[in-house]
């Protein structure tokens, strides 16, 4: 369905729109240890928050922290946007935020670690409105021994 | 998304990302990108198959061993028709609820907040076995109970100026959270109910077939016609899904 092809004509002309300036040039390419050996962050566009923390604001920049240990029926979702599928959200959090799906595959062996810490924000945006909440997840995930961030969207 | 990847990456972070809109990717052309076939808001592509939603994840961060990049990999597993384990072959939905009529679109406005408060009622026992069942649920972001939140929808359909249940929020923000999760408690309900139904199904049925939808194409009308800009956004953008305004267009799923 996420084909454009597949969206509503007024979503689609949205989808189109959004501006996604301000990137040309821009290039940075960061490695890392194998994946066994990466620490992973997850970060989401879903706008989620923990029932304690402040519902998202619409057009609103700043993010959440969701903890690495949390109970998924602590985590909501106050999105503005109605055109995408909640149903998913509902009957399991790991459909947008795999967390529980991470911690598995870190007890396989596949990648290192979970991070402690992980972050949403509302996506929607221009891209380059995020630059300052970037800026602030990158410094805890780096503080914390993240090397690697893995971006879902919704 | 593409974007907060090079934002990431300019901080010293690796990054992998699922891309579910791919014009975006191209734009923005983040460090590594895996575009995925699903519909939006699901990103995993099928909830509760955690084999399905770790094949996607490895193939996401398989991308973090390519040496060079921007690159953007298309996924090619798709969803399956029967989607969920457990999903029945059925047409449409079992719906064994006791509903009020639907009232028609002339109906006055306090017929429609009787019917909600009713058809509310109607659904308790389903959302409750949700809950049990899933041992979690996603109501409650407006902080009302869900009776109250029913109740103010019913009523800025009859007095856009009625007292806001909270004081701590701006009113068109309790009124969108409020009639979230009126959404959320329905569709949570409906999905637990016997057969399979589809995303696009559930919202047909909410936005079609109950009082809470026609409820909400009232309150689009309403909020489109308010002279406060916070509603008239609400009633372009925020309560009644496009494609349910542009069937013709309609996704296929």
């Amino acid at each position: 369905m996420a084909r454009l092809e597949d969206v509503p004509l007024g979503e689609r002309k949205m989808m189109e729109t959004l501006d996604c300036s301000g990137f040309e040039g821009r290039r940075p390419w960061v490695t890392g240890p194998p994946l066994h050996k990466r620490r992973v962050a997850l970060v989401s566009t879903a706008a989620l928050n923990l029932r304690s923390d402040a519902v998202y604001e619409r057009d609103e920049t700043a993010f959440r922290v969701i903890p690495g240990n949390v109970n998924a029926g602590d985590v909501v979702m106050s999105h503005s946007s109605v055109n995408f599928d909640r149903t998913g959200f509902q009957q399991d959090l790991n459909i947008c935020f795999p967390l529980q799906r991470l911690h598995e595959l870190a007890d396989e062996g596949v990648i290192g670690s979970v991070a402690n810490f992980h972050f949403t924000v509302s996506g929607g945006r221009p891209p380059l409105d995020l630059e300052d909440s970037a800026r602030a997840m990158a410094s805890t995930m780096r503080a914390e021994g993240v090397d690697t961030v893995l971006l879902v969207p919704i | 998304m593409g974007g907060l990847a090079i934002f990431f990456e300019e901080q010293g972070l690796a990054t992998t990302q699922i891309s579910l809109i791919r014009i975006h990717s191209e734009r923005t052309s983040p460090p590594r990108a895996l575009w995925v076939p699903f519909e939006l808001g699901r990103p995993l592509g099928v909830p509760n198959d955690p084999g399905f939603q770790k094949r996607v994840i490895r193939a996401a961060l398989e991308l973090l061993n390519a040496e060079r990049g921007p690159l953007i990999v298309d996924y090619t597993e798709e969803v399956p028709l029967t989607a969920a384990p457990g999903a029945e072959a059925m047409n449409g939905m079992v719906c064994p609820v006791d509903f009020p009529p639907l009232p028609d679109e002339t109906a006055p406005t306090s017929e429609i907040g009787i019917a909600l408060m009713k058809e509310i009622s109607a659904l308790a026992p389903w959302y409750d076995i949700a809950v049990s069942s899933r041992g979690r649920t996603t109501v409650g972001p407006s902080g009302l109970s869900i009776v109250q939140a029913g109740k103010y929808l019913a009523a800025f359909l009859e007095d856009q100026t009625a007292p806001c249940p909270r004081d701590d929020m701006t009113m068109d923000r309790v009124l969108k959270l409020a009639y979230e999760d009126l959404k959320a408690y329905y569709t949570e309900a409906v999905t637990m109910q016997p057969g399979y139904a589809t995303s696009s199904q559930v919202e047909d049925w909410l936005f079609r077939e109950t009082v809470l939808g026609a409820a909400l194409w009232r309150l689009r009308t309403l909020c489109r016609a308010n002279e406060n800009e916070s509603y008239g956004y609400l009633g372009r953008n925020s309560i009644i899904p496009d494609r349910q305004i542009n069937p013709v267009n309609r996704a296929a799923n």
